[in-house]
């Protein structure tokens, strides 16, 4: 069987088909340990994807350097002894290195303006129609596609990952919000969490800012104070928007 | 009596000629107002961009004669009226360059051409928009929003303002969406409209004449939650959002 890393690796660079992705969200919601790797991943698949430099800044070679010591160290606890830690040391510089120069590329290849919605290769026929349509040019049909896409009961995870691109990419404040309506209303999944807390840490629009306070506290993710304190402490972010975190750390 | 009508009748024609206007050649693609005060968009049968100002423009004082005013971004007044225009493909860029101007700005804009408006600044009044069919965008942070005989699409919001909308018709193929954080949101729309309504309150209530059709029930039981109500109205039809994060959502028949 392959190793869970590489598979954790692949999940966060979307090359896993649906099946494997529901089967390691499965794994994930069972093993609290594996579920925060699986986050880390993707925290740091999202964050190389923002960088827009061909040199990573300070700030986040100290973070990257930071989380590879981290994980070092967690290799190195006791409950971790069953896999080797030069072995698990070489896939993650490797993971990481991949992932910093897809990041780094993607990073420079793709726009804020320009483009909405970043893709990955293996796109069911579902979601390339649903992308098509949210990448459609007008506000208001993103919009009504949004819309549509939570008429389901349950949220494909397609759709959900689609639905997290909008919310922290797309260039129209409208949009984010409504993505960020539409994606509170599964408050049961992690990585929806995880992927408010990122957007609210990157988000400028204040009336989106405080649309994700409302949708964490709503979801009671207790990890959200956090960045609610950093809110508060943001002394270029607007009063209203620190009132509602204030609010939301005394709710939580 | 009779001096007092020549007054208000040489007061009228001077305040009638002081008015001053900008036209742009444009009937299609999508026009930004960034940062302009005091607007009101209204949707016409004409071929350009029309952007008139109700009363004399006092940004320019006697000793600035001959200069242009430029702003902190490094925009110049190339309208005369106090604004910066520049086109970009079919994208113009419309800004404030002067803040000292107290007038409203009447905006005529045709069929074909969307709309964006962005406006985060305390004074400036209301955004009013009127008779457009166009596509509207507008994000505001203090002030409120007035929409009247537009048919959408649009997606409108404010943080701290209320949004008063009167719709005479909203068929079209896109969706309506209405957001304030902290102000009302009030609805008037027509009885036969076809709507799929959602509305969305968290701290505030929910009010509405409208008979609305809440669909999946089961077991006789209608799900419908305190703070999210999702009803077809007339069978449903154009995609409408509704929210007011802190306070109250009316949802009306128009008399």
């Amino acid at each position: 069987m392959e190793n869970i890393e590489d598979r954790l690796v692949d999940y966060a660079l979307g090359n896993l088909s649906k099946e494997e992705k529901q089967h390691i969200e499965k794994e994930a919601e069972q093993d609290s340990s594996l579920k925060q790797r699986l986050l880390d991943y993707q925290k740091l698949w999202y964050e190389m994807g923002e960088l827009k430099e061909k040199t990573p800044p300070q700030s986040q070679t100290v973070r990257f350097e930071r989380w590879l010591n981290d994980e070092i160290y967690q290799q190195a606890k006791p409950e971790a002894r069953t896999i080797s830690i030069p072995l698990n040391f070489i896939k993650y510089a490797a993971a990481a290195v991949v992932l910093l120069f897809a990041g780094l590329f993607i990073g420079t290849q793709i726009g804020k303006e320009t483009t909405p919605v970043k893709l990955v290769d293996n796109q069911s026929e579902a979601q390339e129609r649903f992308i098509q349509l949210v990448n459609n040019q007008s506000t208001t049909s993103r919009i009504k596609t949004i819309n549509e896409s939570t008429e389901q009961e349950t949220l494909d995870p397609e759709v959900r990952d689609v639905l997290i691109a909008l919310m922290k990419e797309d260039p129209s404040t409208q949009v984010r919000l409504t993505a960020v309506d539409a994606l509170s209303s599964y408050s049961e999944e992690a990585l929806i969490k995880t992927n408010m807390i990122l957007a609210l840490k990157s988000e400028e629009e204040p009336i989106v800012q405080i649309a994700l306070i409302h949708a964490l506290v709503h979801m009671g993710d207790l990890n959200a104070k956090e960045s609610f304190q950093d809110i508060i402490d943001d002394e270029f972010i607007d009063e209203s928007v620190k009132d509602e975190a204030r609010l939301g750390i005394t709710r939580l | 009596m009779k001096y007092l009508k020549a007054i208000v009748i040489v007061f009228l024609a001077i305040n009638f000629a002081s008015a001053q206007n900008y036209t742009i050649n444009k009937s299609s693609g999508k026009i930004n107002f960034a940062e302009v005060a005091r607007v009101t968009i209204i949707g016409h049968a004409g071929s350009g961009v029309e952007i008139e100002l109700e009363g004399e423009y006092a940004g320019m004082p006697e000793r600035a004669e001959g200069l242009k005013l430029i702003s902190a971004l490094g925009l110049t007044d190339n309208t005369g009226i106090g604004l910066s225009v520049t086109t970009d493909g079919d994208v113009t860029n419309v800004r404030a360059v002067s803040n000292k101007n107290r007038h409203r700005y009447i905006v005529k804009v045709p069929r074909g051409v969307s709309v964006n408006y962005e406006y985060s600044s305390h004074d400036g009044g209301d955004l009013i928009l009127k008779d457009l069919p166009n596509e509207v965008e507008a994000s505001l942070l203090h002030n409120g929003v007035v929409i009247e005989n537009c048919t959408g699409p649009m997606a409108i919001s404010s943080v701290h303002g209320s949004i008063d909308a009167v719709f005479n018709d909203i068929a079209q193929e896109n969706a309506i969406s209405l957001y304030s954080v902290h102000d009302h949101v009030d609805v008037s729309v027509p009885s036969n409209a076809k709507a799929n309504f959602k509305l969305n309150t968290s701290w505030g209530e929910m009010f509405t004449d409208l008979d609305l059709d809440y669909g999946d029930e089961e077991d006789g039981m209608k799900k419908v939650s305190r703070k999210k109500v999702v009803g077809k109205f007339n069978g449903g039809g154009v995609d409408f959002n509704i929210t007011s994060t802190h306070d109250n959502i009316y949802l009306r028949k128009k008399s």
